[in-house]
C-alpha cells in the first residue's frame, strides 16, 4: 500500500469551490495508485466563523473577566478541525468517495497534556491502517490529539499542538504509516525566495532541505509549520510544499547533501522587536551584572536574544509586546556588589542603578535620591539604558555561509549603502539576520532579494 | 449489516511510533580551533565605511568570520584559528586597532524552540562561570545559543552544561568549521 498523506491549511477548504479542488487533488491522488490519509486545518483564518481565533473569542466574550482555562480553550479550539473534517470527508463522499472523519484522538494520536502546546508523544495508527485496507480515505483533524491516562491527568483529554499544528499532525501520521510522502497543500505553489508580497518576482524554489525550510519557517515565512519539518528530517520522509489552487510542481523538501556548495534558500523577515542597550561601562563586575540581568527578565517569563557584549556594554532584543515588563523591570533596577575586602577609601560596595532616558525613567528618578545618604559608604554608579523601538529581524537563509567568504560583506554593503542602518547581526551555520527598523523591511527585502535572487 | 469501518484485519505496518523532539536543551555542539578579532573604530562618521572595508577585505582574502557583533565603538568576529595570522597581516593593512585571541572554542547549546524560553541565558552563563570560563562573544538563533569560550575552559564548561541542563555525555557532538566550499550559489 502506497500512503500519501495530503494536508490542507484553511484558505483550501474555506469555500464549496475551494473544497472542490482540494478534494480533486485527494481524488488524482488515489487514481495514481495510492492511498490518501488527508488531514484538515480549521476552516478560513481569523475573523471566518468557524477559524480557530473566532472560537477563541467566541469562549473569551463569555466573560471578559474570567478568562478560560487551558483545557476547554483546547475543546474550544479543536472545534475548528472537527467541523472542517466532518466537513471535508463528506465533500468527499459527495464526490463517490468512501471517506470517514476523525478526530486527532481516533486517529490514534497521543499527546502529552501541555495544553495549547502539546507534543506528540506516540501514535497508534493501527486504526487507520486498516481503514485504508478497507478502501476508506481518512479524514483527520489536524492540531489535535489527547491525553492517556498516565499520573495525574485524565484520561482523553483533547489537547492542541499549538500554532502550526496541522502540519505536524500531517509529518505526524506521514512517519507512523510509513507514507511515501507528506504533501503540505497551501495558497502558494511552494517555498519561495522571499515574501511574494513584498517581492512579486520572488522564485519558487524546486527544492530544498529539511534544515533549510525549518530556518525559513523559524525565521518567518509561514510556508511549513518548523515543527513538521523537523519531524520529518528525523525520520527522513519527503515533505511537499503545494498549492491547492494549481498544477504547479511545487517544492520538494528533502535531506540535504552535504557536500553540496553552500547555498542561498530565501529572504525572511519577522518579528516586532525592540532592541535595548545598556551601557554598564567597563568594569570587573560587568558579568556579574550581566547575570542579574538575565536572572530579572528570566523571572519575569522575558525571553531575549541577540545577546551582545562588549567590553563596556549589553545589549539584546525583546519581543515589543515584553518589552513593557522589561523596561519596568530594568527602569530603577539596583545591582549591589558588595567589596571584598572593603576598599581603602572606605566604601563597602558599589550599587549599579539602571537609567533609562528622559521621560522612562520614572523609577530611577524615584530611587536614585534615595540612595545619595548611604554614598558615604557606598560607590553608586548609573547604568544609562537606551532602546530602539520598531525593530524587525530580517534574515538571510545560507546554508553553509560559514565556510565561504564575503555573504556578510555583500549584504552589509547592500543595506548600508542604501541607508538602512542595521543595530545588529547574528549569525547561524544556516543564516544571516540583521536588526533593523520596521520601516526599512520592504525595501531591505526588495534590495537583498535583487542581490542574491536577481543579479 | 455494515461492519463498523476499520474493524477488520490488522496491519504488520502498525507497529507504534514514538517522536517529536522534546522542549528545551537537547544537544551541546562544540567546535574547537576558534579565533576572535575586535576592531576598534573610533569615529563614528566612519564607522559604516570602516566596517564595509573590514568586511570587504576579508571576503576578498577568502577569509570566512561569523558571529559578527556591530558595536558603537567597532566590530567583533570570530573566524577559524588556522585563518588567523593570515587575517591578522590582511587587517594590518587598513591601519586599524585590531586584537585578537587564539585558542577559543565555540560551545552551542541546542534546543527546539529556544526563544519560546526565558532564563536559558541565566543557566547557561552560571553554568560557564561555574567553569571558570569567559564568555567572549554570544550568538543566538530561534535554536541554538552559542557562546565562544576559551579552549581550555572547554571540558568543564561542557561539564557544567551538562549537569545544568541534565543531559549525557552522548549530547555532545564536535561540529568542525566547515571547509570552504565552491561558493555560494543563487
Amino acid at each position: 500500500m502506497k500512503i500519501l498523506v495530503q494536508k490542507f491549511g484553511g484558505t483550501s477548504v474555506d469555500r464549496p469551490e475551494h473544497r472542490t479542488l482540494a478534494a480533486r487533488k485527494v481524488i488524482q491522488a488515489r487514481d495514481a495508485g495510492f492511498s490518501p490519509v488527508v488531514v484538515v486545518s480549521a476552516i478560513g483564518r481569523a475573523g471566518a466563523p468557524y477559524a480557530t481565533d473566532t472560537l477563541i473569542k467566541f469562549l473569551k466574550d463569555v466573560d471578559p473577566q474570567t478568562p478560560p482555562s487551558e483545557r476547554e480553550l483546547d475543546m474550544m479550539m479543536a472545534c475548528g478541525e472537527i467541523i472542517s473534517t466532518a466537513v471535508f470527508a463528506q465533500t468527499l463522499t459527495a464526490k463517490g468517495c468512501k471517506a470517514i472523519a476523525l478526530s486527532g484522538g481516533q486517529a490514534g494520536i497521543i499527546t502529552d497534556p501541555k495544553f495549547g502546546d502539546a507534543r506528540i508523544s506516540e501514535i497508534r495508527p493501527q486504526y487507520i491502517l486498516r481503514l485504508l485496507e478497507q478502501g476508506y480515505i481518512p479524514v483527520v483533524c489536524g492540531f489535535q490529539g489527547i491525553t492517556e491516562p498516565s499520573g495525574d491527568y485524565e484520561h482523553g483529554a483533547i489537547t492542541t499542538l499549538g500554532r502550526g499544528g496541522s502540519d505536524t499532525t500531517a509529518a505526524a501520521l506521514g512517519v507512523a504509516l510509513h507514507a511515501d510522502a507528506v504533501e503540505i497543500f497551501t495558497d502558494v505553489d511552494g517555498i519561495k525566495t522571499a515574501d511574494p508580497d513584498l517581492v512579486p518576482r520572488a522564485l519558487t524554489l524546486d527544492s530544498c532541505s529539511y534544515e533549510e525550510v525549518a530556518e525559513i519557517a523559524h525565521q518567518g515565512a509561514k510556508v511549513v509549520h518548523p515543527r513538521a519539518a523537523e519531524l520529518a528530517m528525523d525520520h527522513n520522509i519527503p515533505l511537499w510544499v503545494k498549492s491547492t489552487f494549481s498544477d504547479a510542481p511545487g517544492t520538494c523538501i528533502a535531506m540535504r547533501d552535504h557536500t553540496s556548495p553552500a547555498r542561498l534558500t530565501g529572504i525572511t523577515h519577522t518579528g516586532r522587536a525592540v532592541f535595548i542597550r545598556l551601557e554598564i561601562g567597563e568594569t570587573v563586575h560587568k558579568q556579574q551584572i550581566e547575570r542579574e540581568v538575565y536572572r530579572m527578565m528570566a523571572r519575569a517569563g522575558v525571553s531575549i536574544y541577540f545577546v551582545t557584549f562588549s567590553s563596556r556594554t549589553l545589549s539584546f532584543v525583546v519581543d515589543r509586546k515584553v518589552y513593557p515588563i522589561a523596561r519596568d523591570l530594568l527602569d530603577g533596577m539596583v545591582v549591589p556588589i558588595p567589596h571584598e575586602p572593603v576598599e581603602a577609601d572606605g566604601k563597602v560596595g558599589t550599587f549599579y542603578i539602571f537609567k533609562y532616558s528622559e521621560g522612562e525613567d520614572l523609577a530611577y528618578s524615584v530611587q536614585r535620591p534615595l540612595l545619595e545618604p548611604m554614598e558615604r559608604s557606598i560607590t553608586v554608579r548609573d547604568v544609562p539604558a537606551t532602546a530602539v523601538e520598531n525593530c524587525t529581524v530580517v534574515s538571510v537563509i545560507a546554508s553553509g555561509h560559514r565556510a565561504k567568504s564575503g555573504v556578510m560583506a555583500r549584504i552589509f554593503e547592500c543595506l548600508t549603502s542604501a541607508g538602512v542602518p542595521i543595530y545588529q547581526t547574528a549569525d547561524t551555520e544556516m543564516s544571516i539576520s540583521f536588526l533593523i527598523s520596521e520601516t526599512d523591511v520592504d525595501r531591505s527585502v526588495t534590495l537583498l532579494h535583487g542581490l542574491l535572487f536577481e543579479d | 449489516m455494515n461492519r463498523l469501518p476499520g474493524t477488520q484485519q490488522r496491519s504488520a505496518r502498525g507497529s507504534r511510533v514514538s517522536f517529536e523532539r522534546a522542549r528545551g536543551i537537547y544537544a551541546l555542539h562544540v567546535t574547537r580551533d576558534v579565533a576572535h578579532a575586535r576592531i576598534q573604530l573610533n569615529d563614528t562618521d566612519e564607522r559604516i565605511s570602516a566596517t564595509s572595508a573590514v568586511l570587504n577585505l576579508l571576503a576578498k582574502a577568502d577569509i570566512p568570520i561569523f558571529l559578527i557583533k556591530l558595536h558603537k565603538s567597532g566590530i567583533t568576529f570570530a573566524l577559524a584559528g588556522s585563518d588567523l595570522s593570515r587575517a591578522e597581516a590582511e587587517l594590518s593593512r587598513l591601519n586599524l586597532s585590531v586584537t585578537t585571541r587564539r585558542d577559543l572554542a565555540v560551545v552551542a547549546i541546542i534546543a527546539g524552540s529556544m526563544r519560546e524560553f526565558s532564563g536559558i541565558m541565566t543557566d547557561i552563563s552560571d553554568a560557564l562561570l561555574t567553569a571558570g570560563a569567559t564568555i567572549y562573544e554570544t550568538g543566538d538563533s530561534h535554536d541554538s545559543v552559542q557562546c565562544l569560550i576559551e579552549a581550555e575552559r572547554l571540558s568543564d564548561s561542557i561539564t557544567c552544561l551538562l549537569e545544568t541542563f541534565d543531559l549525557g555525555a552522548e549530547a555532545v557532538t564536535e561540529r568542525p568549521l566547515q571547509a570552504n566550499s565552491e561558493g555560494a550559489t543563487s
